[in-house]
C-alpha cells in the first residue's frame, strides 16, 4: 500500500477519503491540487475512485421497510402521548348502583348498566377475543420466529383447528371494583361472556354505627352476554333481574363487512397468525423469563393500538399461560389479566343462544352504529357544559363522560322500584350515546395522521378565539380548528396552544 | 439525512416541544439509512428493522437529551449501538453464524439491464469485502453498503473517528492491492502496466 514516494506518504489517507467521498470541500480541493502536481497520487486516486464508485454501486436496496418502520415508530409514539384509555372500554363494568342484595339498608340504588361498552362499534365486542388472536398468534411467532418453516406450520394448526377456546379476564377497576369474566368462543365466531362484578357499596349513611357495619358490604352482579359474529346479534343477560337485553345495531355502514361490522374471530386469529410479524402497527420486545406457578415462560411485550400487553408464554406448547394488558395513558388504571387459556374445552351448544331463557323480562334495544362525526364531536361539549355549567372536560376520557352522564340520569329519574323499563333504558342508552358520541368521531374516525389535539382544560364554552379541539381530515392540508364557542374554522396550522392533549386514534377507521 | 440542516434543526425543536407530526417526518428521513446500517451491523433484514424501530423509538424518549452537538443522525447512530449490542448479546450464536446476508442483498439495487460484465464486477468486489478483516469490512460496508458517513459510522462501531478514517485507508488500500483491483482495472480495459 505504501506505494507512494516518501513525500507523498502524508497525502495517502486523504486520496483514500477523498475517493470515499469523506472529505469536506476543503480539504478533498487540497487534495485535488496535490493531485495535480504529482502523477503517482493522480494514478492512486484514480484507481481508488474506480474502486469507490464499483463499492457505491452496492449500496443496500431500498426495500419499503422504512415505510413499515416507520408506521411502528409512530405507533409507539402516539401511544406515549395519548391520554386516551382504551382499556377502559374492553371489559364492561357495571356501576356501583346495582342492589344485589335487598335486604340492606343501603343508599339509595338501582339498577344501571354501564352500557357504554355496548354502544360503541360492535367490533369492541369481540376485543376480548381479538386479545387472545393476537395472543397466541404472537406467542408462537415468538418462539418460532415468523413463519415458513414447517415445524411453524406443524405448530400452528392445533390452534387454527380449535373449535373452541376458553379463557379468564380480570380487572381491578375504580372504587374497589373488580371484574372477572369467563370467555368461552367458540369456532368461527360466536362468542359468550360471564362476567361478575364486585363491588363494595359507596357508604353515605352519616351514622357512625351503621356506617362502620356497611364498610363490609359488597355486592356482586352477574352479566352474560353472548354474541354472534354471523348474524350481528347480542343478547345480554341479567341474571339477577331476570332481565334480558336483545341488542340491534342500526345504521351499519355497509363497508364493514358481510358480517355488518363484526369481526370474524377464527378469521381474525388465522390472519394475526399469519401477519404478526409483518404488521406495522404492534412493536414487540422481548421481557425474559420468569417462573409462574413453578413454570418457566418466556415473555415480550406487544405495544401499540392504544395499549401495552405483556405476554408469558410457555415455550414448551406456545400457548400463553398470562397476558397483562394496560393503558399507560392511564396508569390509575390496573391491567386486565388473561388467564387459564384452554383450547378444545367441551362446549354446549346452548350457552351461545341467542334465544332469551324463558322467565326472563325481554327488552330490545337499539344503538346507532353510523360512524360519527366533527358535528357530534360539537355536541358532546355542548352538553357536557350544560351540565357543569360551561365548562369542558379537563380530558377527552369516555369513562369520565359516561360517569357524569349516568350519575345525572340517575339523578333526573325518581327511583320506581325493579329494573328500569323499556323505554327508561332506551331512553337512557340513547342519550348516553349522544353525550359521548364525539369521543367516537375524535379517538375512532380520525386517523392518526389527522395531529388531532384538545386543549379544553379549563376553557369555557363561548370563548371565541380559544381553540379546544383541531385535526386534519383525511388527505387535507388545512386543519379544522375547533373553538370554545363551538365555531369551526380551517387554519393553514395547528394551533400553539401549551399542553394541548394529543388524541390518539385508538384504531382509525377501516381501510 | 439529505434535509437542509435549518430544516432538520426546526423539526428537531419542534418534535423535542412534544410535536409527534414533526417527530414522523424526522423518522421518515432516517429510518431507510438506520435500516441499512442496522442490516450491516446485524445482517438480519427482520432484525435490521427492529433495530431501526427500537432505535428511533428510543430516540424520541431521549430526544430532550439531544444537544445538537452532532449531527442528529449520527446520535442516531449511536443509540443503534447499544440496540445493536443489547440484542446481540441475546442472539449471540445466530449472529455469529449467519449467512452472508448483507453480501446476498447488496447490489440488488443495480438496474436489470447491468451487463455480465459488471455483474462479474459486482461479484468479485463484495467477495473482496468479504474477506477483510472484520473491523476493516465494517467501515467498508456502513460507507458504501449503508451509505453511512464517517461520524455516523464512528458513532454506530464506537470508536474514534480517526480510528474509522483509518481503518477506511486501509480497507481500500487493501482492496486496492487484491486481485480484485486487477481484475476490475483489467476488465474495464484498462491494465495495471498503465500506472506509471
Amino acid at each position: 500500500m505504501n506505494d507512494l514516494p516518501h513525500p507523498c506518504e502524508r497525502w495517502a489517507e486523504p486520496i483514500s477519503l477523498a475517493a470515499a467521498g469523506c472529505l469536506p470541500a476543503g480539504e478533498e480541493r487540497e487534495v485535488r491540487r496535490h493531485i495535480e502536481t504529482c502523477s503517482d497520487c493522480r494514478e492512486r486516486f484514480r484507481q481508488l475512485e474506480q474502486l469507490c464508485g464499483s463499492l457505491a454501486e452496492l449500496r443496500l436496496p431500498a426495500t419499503g421497510a422504512e415505510t413499515t418502520i416507520v408506521e411502528r415508530v409512530m405507533a409507539a409514539v402516539t401511544l406515549a402521548a395519548s391520554r386516551r384509555s382504551v382499556a377502559r372500554r374492553w371489559i364492561p363494568r357495571v356501576f356501583a348502583r346495582a342492589p344485589a342484595e335487598k335486604t340492606l339498608a343501603v343508599p339509595p340504588t338501582r339498577s344501571l348498566v354501564d352500557w357504554r361498552w355496548i354502544m360503541r362499534h360492535p367490533v369492541s365486542s369481540f376485543a376480548a377475543a381479538a386479545v387472545l388472536a393476537l395472543a397466541v398468534g404472537a406467542v408462537a411467532l415468538w418462539f418460532h420466529g415468523g413463519g415458513t418453516t414447517p415445524a411453524f406450520a406443524d405448530f400452528i394448526q392445533p390452534i387454527l383447528d380449535a373449535k373452541t377456546v376458553t379463557f379468564n379476564m380480570t380487572l381491578q377497576g375504580e372504587r374497589q371494583t373488580r371484574v372477572t369474566a369467563k370467555v368461552m368462543v367458540m369456532a368461527p365466531n360466536r362468542l359468550r361472556m360471564e362476567q361478575e362484578t364486585d363491588q363494595e357499596i359507596p357508604n353515605k349513611i352519616k351514622d357512625q354505627k351503621t356506617r362502620d357495619k356497611m364498610k363490609a358490604v359488597r355486592i356482586k352482579v352477574t352479566m352474560v352476554s353472548i354474541m354472534d359474529g354471523d348474524t350481528g346479534k347480542n343478547l345480554m343477560l341479567l341474571p339477577a333481574q331476570k332481565v334480558a337485553v336483545i341488542m340491534t345495531y342500526t345504521n351499519v355502514p355497509k363497508e364493514k363487512g358481510r358480517t355488518g361490522g363484526h369481526t370474524v374471530l377464527f378469521l381474525e386469529l388465522r390472519s394475526q397468525l399469519a401477519d404478526a410479524r409483518n404488521r406495522p402497527d404492534w412493536i414487540r420486545e422481548p421481557l425474559g423469563e420468569k417462573e409462574i406457578d413453578g413454570r418457566r415462560l418466556v415473555g415480550f411485550r406487544l405495544t401499540g393500538h392504544g395499549m401495552i400487553c405483556d405476554l408469558w408464554g410457555d415455550p414448551r406448547t406456545g400457548m400463553p399461560v398470562r397476558i397483562e394488558s394496560s393503558a399507560p395513558s392511564n396508569p390509575s388504571l390496573k391491567p386486565i389479566i388473561y388467564s387459564d387459556f384452554v383450547l378444545n374445552a367441551p362446549l354446549d351448544e346452548s350457552l351461545f343462544s341467542l334465544e332469551p331463557p324463558a322467565g326472563y323480562k325481554v327488552q330490545k334495544q337499539s344503538v346507532d352504529a353510523s360512524p360519527a362525526e366533527e358535528k357530534d364531536l360539537i355536541e358532546t361539549f355542548r352538553r357536557y357544559g350544560q351540565l357543569r355549567g360551561g365548562a369542558l372536560p379537563d380530558q377527552l376520557d369516555l369513562g369520565a363522560l359516561s360517569q357524569l352522564y349516568l350519575e345525572n340520569w340517575v339523578r333526573s329519574h325518581p327511583i320506581k322500584g325493579g329494573f328500569p323499563s323499556e323505554q327508561d333504558m332506551q331512553e337512557q342508552l340513547s342519550g348516553l350515546q349522544k353525550f359521548t358520541r364525539g369521543l367516537s368521531f375524535a379517538f375512532e374516525q380520525l386517523p392518526r395522521e389527522a395531529d388531532a389535539h384538545y386543549a379544553g382544560k379549563g376553557v369555557k364554552l363561548g370563548a371565541a378565539g380559544t381553540p379546544i379541539f383541531w385535526y386534519r381530515p383525511k388527505d387535507a392540508q388545512k386543519y379544522r380548528v375547533m373553538y370554545a364557542d363551538l365555531s369551526v374554522r380551517e387554519a393553514d396550522a395547528a394551533p400553539r396552544v401549551p399542553h394541548a392533549q394529543p388524541v390518539v386514534s385508538a384504531s382509525g377507521p377501516k381501510k | 439525512v439529505n434535509a437542509p440542516e435549518d430544516d432538520q434543526r426546526r423539526l428537531i425543536d419542534r418534535a423535542q416541544a412534544g410535536e409527534a407530526a414533526a417527530f414522523e417526518r424526522l423518522a421518515q428521513q432516517h429510518a431507510a439509512p438506520l435500516w441499512r446500517c442496522a442490516l450491516t451491523l446485524g445482517k438480519d433484514p427482520h432484525w435490521a428493522e427492529d433495530l431501526a424501530q427500537e432505535t428511533l423509538v428510543e430516540a424520541w424518549r431521549s430526544l430532550a437529551r439531544f444537544d445538537g452537538r452532532c449531527r442528529f443522525s449520527t446520535w442516531l447512530c449511536g443509540i443503534l449501538r447499544h440496540r445493536f449490542l443489547k440484542g446481540r448479546r441475546r442472539q449471540n450464536a445466530v449472529w455469529l453464524s449467519a449467512p452472508d446476508v448483507l453480501g446476498q442483498m447488496a447490489g440488488t439495487a443495480c438496474p436489470p439491464d447491468r451487463s455480465a460484465e459488471a455483474s462479474e464486477d459486482a461479484r468479485r468486489v463484495r467477495r473482496a469485502v468479504a474477506s477483510l478483516p472484520e473491523e476493516h469490512r465494517l467501515v467498508v460496508e456502513l460507507r458504501f453498503f449503508a451509505g453511512a458517513t464517517l461520524d455516523e459510522i464512528a458513532a454506530a462501531l464506537g470508536c474514534p473517528l480517526g480510528t474509522v478514517k483509518s481503518r477506511l485507508h486501509h480497507a481500500l488500500g487493501k482492496l486496492r492491492q487484491m486481485d480484485l483491483a486487477v481484475n476490475l482495472f483489467t476488465s474495464r480495459g484498462e491494465s495495471r502496466e498503465s500506472k506509471p
